[in-house]
């Protein structure tokens, strides 16, 4: 082949892929929409009444970022008094996956009992992050995990820009966090047992399809429609 | 009686070779033929090159990102004066096969780099998508003296090499002790204590990001694109790569020295301003001159040993 044959060859190659690119772009980001209906769990759905646990509302301070629908409710065991609060945010597809600011600010400035929190084991699927608090004789412990939903199916966009939105676009993600001081030896293992109900309580919520978050990276989640 | 004649690859030789075949057309239109090939390059990864300075801009710890492509760009340019332009009127249809074969893969990781967003696999697909152009308009002679030139910019992908911890404490030590040892060339009272420098009324620790670990990256980069510039053969290109860890060291015994010359003359405040100048441009500065200088240094010994240059008729 003639050298200017092989060098318009290449050229052309590298035309029509620039010209494909701009055109695969341009439709790809063209799905990069908020999804039209996509149904935002409710929070404050959560039971008031968890076994021996009594809730209050009370009213959240600043919001975090790009989180809507949140939940601050604190829970009171009728029979030890112990006091637990239960944070629930909603984040939405795009957003990335954030928590209550109290809990951005415990594990900002508050000095943890270790580097990186441990896992706690809610149930079959689920795990959550548990970090313990210290300051001066004071422990606190936070137990945090989160649930990706599923996005619903949007027939508008072809199976081009549907993959493009799964792998680009992070989806909707319910964060709960609980806070609970440890006064007892005891109050630890309470305080799981009651982070069990609170995940047993959130399930018929946010969907029994929703898919524990902690195990995969957020970004790179795949959803099922 | 046995005659002596240098390397058929050095740049010492009289006249360096070019890669056989006929070559096409004159200057010109070779620069005309691969400039548009370079700008249609340029447009097709004009998004990678503007996350790439993104990422460049936002990671302190990668200061030479800019300075790759130049590399790249300075090994192709003494590669095409030592041997010829990368255009080649021998080309077996094999070459151009293989070629196509390249490129696809290459935009096909290009494609995929584009629906995950990962810039490192774009980087990959652009080394890909270049080495094929090469080889179609070349042939393999012309891949593989271009070759290196075109996998250079590999480095522009920031890697964290601080999980190498043997390397990383064995470049802490040598930091501290290279560091105490020109301070107390320059006359300034030092104790080394481990990766500890103790001055009168300041200490200064060498921590595993001071060792010089960050910069160890970069100037692998520029100790690699130094000696393919310099056209002097596998041993002094292996000799001066191997080096690059030391050197990488040596950027920041200039910058604890420096630090330590500063308190000595001009007091605390002046060392800490020397330490916490001493970022960016002026690392890769620092360690330009180094990686010069060593090879300038590597050349004159080689130089001075006649015998592994040459070999007998």
């Amino acid at each position: 082949m003639k050298t200017l044959l092989r060098i318009l060859l290449v050229a052309a190659i590298l035309g029509g892929a620039c010209y494909g690119q701009r055109a695969l772009i341009a439709h790809v980001q063209a799905s990069l929409l908020p999804p039209s209906h996509q149904i935002a769990p409710s929070p404050s759905a959560l039971p008031k009444s968890l076994g021996a646990w009594r809730g209050e509302d009370e009213t959240l301070g600043a919001a975090p970022t790009a989180a809507v629908g949140s939940l601050k409710r604190n829970y009171f065991h009728s029979a030890t008094g112990e006091v637990a609060t239960v944070y629930v945010t909603y984040s939405p597809a795009g957003a990335e996956p954030s928590g209550s600011r109290e809990a951005a600010v415990a594990m900002a400035r508050g000095t943890a009992d270790s580097a990186v929190p441990s896992k706690f084991d809610i149930g079959p699927d689920a795990i959550a992050a548990q970090t313990c608090f210290v300051a001066g004789e004071n422990k606190r412990w936070l137990f945090r995990w989160s649930f990706a939903l599923p996005t619903l199916h949007e027939p508008q966009f072809d199976p081009v820009q549907t993959a493009y939105r799964r792998l680009r676009i992070t989806p909707p993600h319910v964060t709960i966090e609980v806070f609970v001081p440890e006064n007892y030896p005891t109050d630890p293992d309470a305080a799981r047992e009651f982070v069990r109900l609170v995940d047993a309580a959130m399930r018929p919520i946010i969907g029994y399809d929703a898919r524990p978050a902690g195990r995969r990276s957020a970004g790179l989640t795949l959803v099922s429609n | 009686m046995a005659t002596a004649t240098l390397r058929s690859d050095s740049a010492h030789s009289a006249a360096p070779p070019r890669h056989t075949g006929r070559q096409f057309a004159g200057v010109g239109v070779h620069v005309l033929a691969i400039a548009v090939l370079a700008v249609l390059v340029g447009v097709l990864y004009q998004a990678t090159f503007v996350s790439l300075a993104q990422l460049w801009n936002t990671n302190p710890r990668y200061p030479f990102g800019f300075f790759v492509p130049v590399l790249s760009l300075a090994v192709a340019a003494a590669t095409w004066r030592r041997r010829g332009p990368p255009l080649s009127c021998d080309v077996a249809t094999t070459d151009v096969r293989s070629g196509l074969l390249v490129m696809f893969v290459g935009l096909l990781a290009h494609v995929g780099a584009i629906f995950i967003g990962q810039v490192p696999l774009d980087v990959a697909s652009l080394v890909l998508v270049v080495r094929g152009a090469l080889r179609i308009v070349g042939g393999r002679p012309t891949l593989q003296v271009y070759g290196a030139a075109a996998l250079l910019p590999l480095y522009m992908i920031p890697v964290s090499l601080d999980s190498l911890t043997p390397v990383v404490a064995w470049l802490q030590s040598f930091t501290a002790r290279g560091a105490a040892a020109l301070l107390d060339l320059a006359g300034v009272p030092v104790f080394a204590d481990g990766s500890i420098l103790q001055l009168s009324d300041f200490t200064m620790i060498v921590t595993s990001a001071s060792s010089g670990i960050r910069e160890l990256e970069g100037v692998l980069a520029v100790s690699l694109a130094v000696a393919l510039i310099s056209g002097r053969g596998r041993r002094f290109c292996t000799v001066l790569v191997a080096l690059s860890v030391p050197l990488a060291a040596g950027v920041n015994i200039v910058r604890l020295t420096a630090a330590g010359v500063a308190f000595e003359w001009r007091g605390r405040a002046a060392a800490e301003q020397v330490l916490i100048s001493f970022d960016g441009w002026v690392i890769v500065a620092v360690a330009a001159v180094l990686v010069l200088v060593t090879a300038v240094l590597l050349s004159s010994l080689t130089t001075l040993i006649p015998g592994k240059r040459m070999k007998s008729q």
